[in-house]
């Protein structure tokens, strides 16, 4: 007998409800305000007598600034104020995301030292941007520059500084690998990338009185403006943030940065409002991008494949007076099943501005390393690319010791492959042509941790039948107002249309950082649990209000859908609207939060808005929670010229249960075309004298066109998870680029036979022996 | 006849007219500053990404047609004369525009930032009344950057809205916009400023001759996709313009049995079937110059004039045996267009010589031709190495052969060793050829840059004369371009 297939339930629309249901494809509900224009991003917040700031950088990459002759520039037509080290506020010390102290020494916004090209070293504030760019071209700035270290591959750089704390190691991984039958040994680099959102820096900041206001794009109000208030001095409520809406981040708009502390004290000095857009060219070097990887992996493996060993050594480099760990070994220790793990890493101080997160920092290179290099022994041993890595499938998390909490990564092989037609594959390098251009399919996988945090929301139900969700969190273009709005109208009983959701200001109930992938997870929590609280104390009020008509049916229970108020077994219904009414009650308002109840004091909450020390981490607790993915893709090269394109993308995902598919789609779809355009084209280029990014433009820092971009598939195979979150569901918006890169650069082995290690792949990799 | 001291466009329905123009205002800042219309976005200042991305009405001959333009280094001065429609016009009394719906319901936006600009670059793909295409659409879209949504959205979006039947309130009113944008056209010469600073734009020889004359320093501006960025980026204290876009003598395409001449001030979008007319080949490499927005108001002419080493027309038309025409004052002088460059950031023109046009022979019978460009970014991405071919054939062996690289040398130059070496090559002879190939070495010693390396681009130079040389001696074909992955995987 054939047993019969249970209906898998996914916790999506598949499983029946509402369109608008959480789950459901609905389309997103910011979407008509940004196509129509009518969007108002941070810089476009234009108040009355405003200023405007232009930022100018340094020219040299080491040394320090002997004089700057600001005169010119002051008495040049509408100049208000010109700022220099020399007469730069000294801000005070923050506490850093991190929760620890920042430094003992006041912050200086402009130094005379000079750690990097493109430090800011001065800012010209006039009646006009036009005045104030003409006037910055008139400051005259004496360096003395010194020697400097342009990048990680100057032999001065050395080896950096080991990351002892960071170092993984179980069994003897060094012994396993040098008695390993089958050994790879290979060095794979990432170079300098950047986040380049289309909506450039900048902020405009207003003081009144020690009241200060900043419409700035951000991805963490709360952080921002305890970073803001603690520079001058503030309690958090005399600071205000406004970010409806965010043009992209990628993880560069989540801290108060050099350029925030100018703008915000030339409107203190000035007692005006100014505006400060940072220009595309100078967002190169105003904040970092991921930094340049390398990495050297050896893998141990029997004749048969099973891997004995894996043994890391890998570096990324920093800047001179900052610190920026980029996790190599992330992926590394998580992905297979190995007796034998060595991992460690150095970070290498060059000259160069900070580097910061850019989509899955960490898991991006480390997935590069682990994703080529278990490719190349699957050829060393004849073993085809899926088969190997299925060969090694981690059962537990290898590292923790723990179980997955779910890990349909299996899953995602098998309907990955069977959606590719991976079966056709030759597995013989060069062996698939279509006329002129070689062939290549190539597989690898990626991950991302579930990081959790706690949040808080606002609810409102008023009398006119709306409701209303608030929070500090905010909308990148993830989603967020869309599945919030999903979220309470579920949780209430409402049509979606009628809530509301407003986002991104800190004078709304807190929340932590939209990175690490955690806001959907942490906010749906959040909003599920007021909007629960506020239809539970709607009921109360139904049952218990002497104005109540339900009073007298002496009903326990009463359901609410789609607005309306029933009783559980007939009679009459009525309006959300109308019950309030009736109970002269102009709305209903539930605060809640998700932290825990021994811990939600004001301070613990500043901790876990205004920090990251209260992120969970991902093996904290009983199980391994992680998001998973497969990415299977066809290249077709000419060898020509070497030219590569990418031509097929078929990724399978598990990121537990999807809030709403339709948005978590093209989150995924987007992180896998950033990871085309990291495989072939983006590459931040240094010029080895000086340091500078000489690409630091849009039409040089190449980033994927339409063109680049092939039909992509993605399958979504993931199921609820509830140890992973409160509804069920993992990360999503880093998951997608994971595995993108190696991904491509095994497919363009398996077309031509030449393995390239060094991203990008462009075309004179692949010309040439 | 005194010139016009004001320009005068189309917005909203009514006539805008503006007597006080800076000379190097762009469309943008007239938009958000002055306007407060702040739909339109700002994302790079340069071209490159789109997100400022406006639509402009104009008659071209006689009939109205919307072209997208980047609005960040668009001169007001140009657009005089036009429909000026931004993404804040398009949803009227609340309903959405097809094409904004289209986006709504395909999810075409993410963080929103580039979205208006797609708006607009879409606008007028749905004002052609084109059933469009997946090509048409990538094409259409080449010039706007979307770092969110992995662009498939906004494609499935296009297809969805473009369907052939514009219906929307420009497409109701096109006659009266036609006619608006008709009785513009005065003739008149255009001045606005002073003799120290002024934006101007001649209609007529007699008028620029004069200016030219009276201001050699004045910059000549014809699409402003170059000098746009002069005055972003490069800050540049412009202060006298002369734009060629009303000139009627440089406007003129000019088709003979044996020749095209393209005026100096045809945008490259207007050139496109005048090109295709001479070789396909021809019309591909425009199409993959710039974006549509770079297209729409950039020149062919313009290309020529600033000399770029790696300007895309110029190796094509040298291939082509193309020749210039200057013109100073009221004193004109042809040259071969290879003559023209002369060194890096030196070309044959002096002060106040004004590039007036480009005579194109078309090709004869037995002569056949071949262009390719080589990029790392498939669309919107300057070229690594592009190599231009013409040969003469006849009974199986080249009897001519003109070849011109750029991005080999300082200058878009000709390989002239290595054209002797190929005269009289059999096409059987791929022994032959590789000697030939050889002598690439005599004529370019490039250099290394971020595009590519020399030894990438010696190499590739060479590959791309084999190519030249195989599809000359195979069948007439075309499946060996070198294409975008929608063009040969998805399209239709």
């Amino acid at each position: 007998m054939t047993p019969v297939a249970a209906k898998m339930k996914r916790g999506d629309s598949t499983d029946g409800g509402a369109a608008s249901a959480l789950g459901s494809r609905l389309s997103r509900i910011d979407g008509p305000a940004k196509i129509k224009g009518q969007a108002r991003y941070g810089l476009e917040h234009h108040p009355a007598n405003m200023a405007y700031a232009v930022i100018v950088q340094s020219t040299i990459p080491s040394g320090h600034i002997r004089a700057i002759d600001s005169k010119p520039a002051e008495a040049a037509p509408g100049v208000l104020l010109v700022i220099t080290p020399d007469n730069v506020m000294p801000l005070k010390p923050i506490t850093t995301w991190t929760g620890a102290p920042s430094s003992d020494k006041p912050y200086l916004a402009l130094t005379r030292e000079i750690n990097f090209t493109g430090q800011h070293v001065a800012a010209v504030i006039a009646e006009t941007f036009e005045q104030a760019s003409e006037a910055a071209g008139l400051l005259r700035i004496d360096y003395e520059e010194k020697e400097s270290i342009p990048s990680y591959d100057d032999p001065k750089s050395g080896a950096g500084n080991p990351l002892d704390a960071m170092a993984v190691a179980w069994g003897d991984a060094g012994r396993a690998f040098a008695e390993a039958p089958v050994r790879i040994e290979q060095t794979y680099r990432t170079p300098r990338e950047y986040n380049v959102p289309i909506e450039p820096h900048g902020l405009v900041a207003e003081w009144q009185g020690d009241m200060l206001t900043v419409w700035e794009p951000s991805q963490w109000v709360n952080f921002m403006i305890h970073n803001y208030a603690e520079w001058y001095g503030l309690p958090d409520e005399k600071v205000r943030l406004i970010s409806p809406y965010v043009g992209g981040g990628f993880g560069s708009k989540a801290f108060a940065l050099g350029h925030g502390a100018i703008a915000t004290m030339a409107a203190k000095m000035l007692n005006r409002p100014v505006k400060l857009a940072v220009t595309r060219p100078q967002t190169f070097t105003a904040f970092g991008g991921r930094p340049a990887t390398r990495q050297t992996l050896s893998l141990g493996a029997t004749k048969e494949g099973n891997l004995l060993s894996i043994v890391q050594k890998g570096a990324n480099e920093t800047s001179v007076d900052g610190v920026w760990v980029e996790p190599l070994a992330s992926v590394t220790a998580l992905m297979y099943a190995t007796p034998n793990l060595s991992a460690r890493q150095n970070i290498v101080p060059v000259n160069t501005v900070t580097p910061c997160a850019l989509r899955a920092p960490g898991e991006n290179p480390s997935a590069w390393g682990i994703e080529c290099a278990i490719d190349e022994l699957s050829y060393e041993v004849g073993i085809d690319p899926v088969a190997i890595r299925l060969l090694n499938y981690a059962e537990e998390d290898p590292h923790a010791k723990k179980p997955w909490s779910t890990r349909r990564l299996r899953e995602a092989y098998e309907e990955g492959a069977k959606a590719f037609g991976w079966a056709k594959r030759n597995p013989k390098p060069r062996s698939m042509r279509d006329g002129h251009h070689l062939i290549g399919w190539g597989v690898a996988a990626g991950t991302y941790p579930v990081r959790r945090t706690a949040g808080e929301a606002l609810v409102r139900i008023f009398a006119d039948g709306r409701a209303e969700v608030a929070s500090s969190g905010i909308d990148m273009g993830q989603g967020t107002y869309t599945i919030l709005a999903q979220t309470a109208a579920e949780a209430i009983g409402m049509p979606v249309e009628q809530i509301e959701v407003k986002l991104g200001d800190s004078a709304l109930p807190g929340a932590p950082v939209a990175g690490g992938s955690q806001l959907a997870n942490l906010m749906t929590g959040a909003v599920h649990k007021a909007a629960t609280a506020a239809r539970d104390e709607l009921i109360g009020l139904a049952i218990n209000d002497p104005k109540s008509p339900f009073r007298e049916l002496q009903a326990n229970t009463l359901s609410i859908a789609d607005g309306v108020i029933s009783p559980p077994r007939g009679g009459e219904s009525m309006s959300i609207a109308e019950l309030l009414r009736r109970l002269g009650r102009d709305k209903i308002e539930v605060q809640r939060d998700t932290l825990p109840e021994n811990a939600n004091s004001a301070a613990d909450k500043l901790a876990t808005y205004n920090t990251i020390t209260r992120m969970r981490s991902p093996t904290d607790g009983d199980y391994s929670l992680h998001a998973w993915c497969v990415h299977f893709i066809e290249v077709r090269v000419d060898e020509d010229f070497g030219t590569v394109r990418v031509s097929r993308v078929v990724s399978a995902l598990d990121s537990g249960r999807l809030y709403n598919p339709k948005l978590a789609e093209s989150q995924w779809k987007g992180g896998i075309i950033m990871g085309i355009g990291q495989a072939l084209l983006e590459e931040g280029l240094v010029d080895p004298r000086q340091g500078r990014v000489i690409n630091n433009n849009l039409g040089d820092y190449l980033i994927a066109t339409n063109a680049d971009i092939p039909d992509i598939e993605v399958i979504s195979v993931g199921v609820p998870d509830f140890h992973a979150s409160a509804l069920g569901g993992k990360a999503v918006g880093e998951l997608g680029i994971v595995g993108v890169a190696p991904a491509i650069a095994n497919a363009v082995y398996h077309a031509t036979g030449k393995r390239i290690r060094e991203l990008p792949i462009t075309l004179e990799k692949l010309l040439g022996d | 006849m005194t010139a016009r001291n004001s320009i005068r466009f189309l917005r909203r329905g009514e006539v805008v007219e503006l007597t006080a123009v800076a000379p190097i205002r762009t469309v943008l800042d007239y938009l958000r500053l002055e306007e407060g219309a702040r739909g339109t976005k700002e994302g790079c200042c340069e071209g490159d990404c789109g997100a400022c991305t406006v639509a402009l009405g104009s008659l071209k001959d006689g009939r109205l047609v919307y072209e997208p333009v980047n609005a960040c280094i668009l001169l007001l001065g140009q657009i005089d004369g036009k429909e000026l429609v931004t993404v804040d016009d398009l949803s009227v009394s609340g309903k959405l525009h097809p094409i904004q719906q289209a986006l709504v319901d395909h999810h075409g936006s993410q963080c929103g930032f580039c979205t208006p600009g797609f708006v607009m670059s879409l606008f007028p793909l749905y004002q052609s009344g084109a059933v469009a295409n997946r090509k048409m659409v990538v094409d259409q879209l080449a010039g706007n950057l979307c770092r969110c949504t992995g662009y498939r959205p906004i494609v499935e979006a296009a297809l969805a809205a473009c369907t052939g039947k514009p219906d929307d309130a420009w497409s109701e009113a096109r006659l009266e916009i036609a006619q608006t944008l008709a009785g513009f056209d005065d003739g008149t010469d255009l001045f606005i400023g002073d003799d120290e600073e002024f934006f101007a734009a001649p209609a007529f020889d007699e008028a620029l001759a004069r200016l030219t004359e009276k201001h050699p320093d004045a910059v000549i501006l014809s699409g402003a996709t170059d000098v746009g960025l002069w005055i972003t980026k490069q800050l540049r204290p412009i202060r006298k313009i002369i734009f060629l876009g009303r000139m009627r003598s440089l406007r003129e395409i000019v088709e003979t049995i044996d020749s095209v001449r393209i005026g100096a001030a045809v945008t490259y979008a207007e050139a496109e079937p005048s090109f295709a007319a001479i070789d396909p080949d021809l019309a591909e490499l425009l199409r993959r110059i710039g974006s549509k927005q770079v297209r729409a108001t950039g020149t062919v002419g313009g290309n020529i004039a600033n000399g770029s080493p790696i300007g895309d027309t110029p190796p094509a038309l040298i291939a082509l045996g193309a020749g210039l025409e200057l013109r100073k004052g009221r004193q004109t002088r042809a040259l071969p267009i290879e003559d023209f460059f002369i060194a890096y950031g030196k070309q044959d023109r002096s002060p106040g010589e004004v590039v007036a046009g480009v005579s194109i022979p078309m090709l004869k019978r037995g002569e056949a031709f071949r262009c390719y460009k080589i990029t790392k970014r498939f669309d919107q991405d300057i070229s690594s190495v592009l190599g231009a071919f013409k040969f003469g054939i006849a009974q199986g062996r080249i009897t001519e052969a003109r070849i011109a690289y750029g991005g080999m040398a300082a200058t878009p130059k000709r390989a002239l060793k290595t054209e002797t070496a190929v005269k009289s090559l059999s096409l059987d002879d791929p022994a032959g050829w590789a000697a030939a190939a050889d002598r690439l070495a005599e004529d370019f010693q490039p250099i290394d840059d971020h595009r590519a390396s020399a030894a990438y681009r010696s190499e590739t130079a060479r590959n791309l004369l084999i190519k030249a040389l195989t599809e000359m001696a195979g069948e007439a074909t075309r499946n060996t371009r070198i294409t975008g992955m929608r063009e040969f995987a998805h399209a239709g």
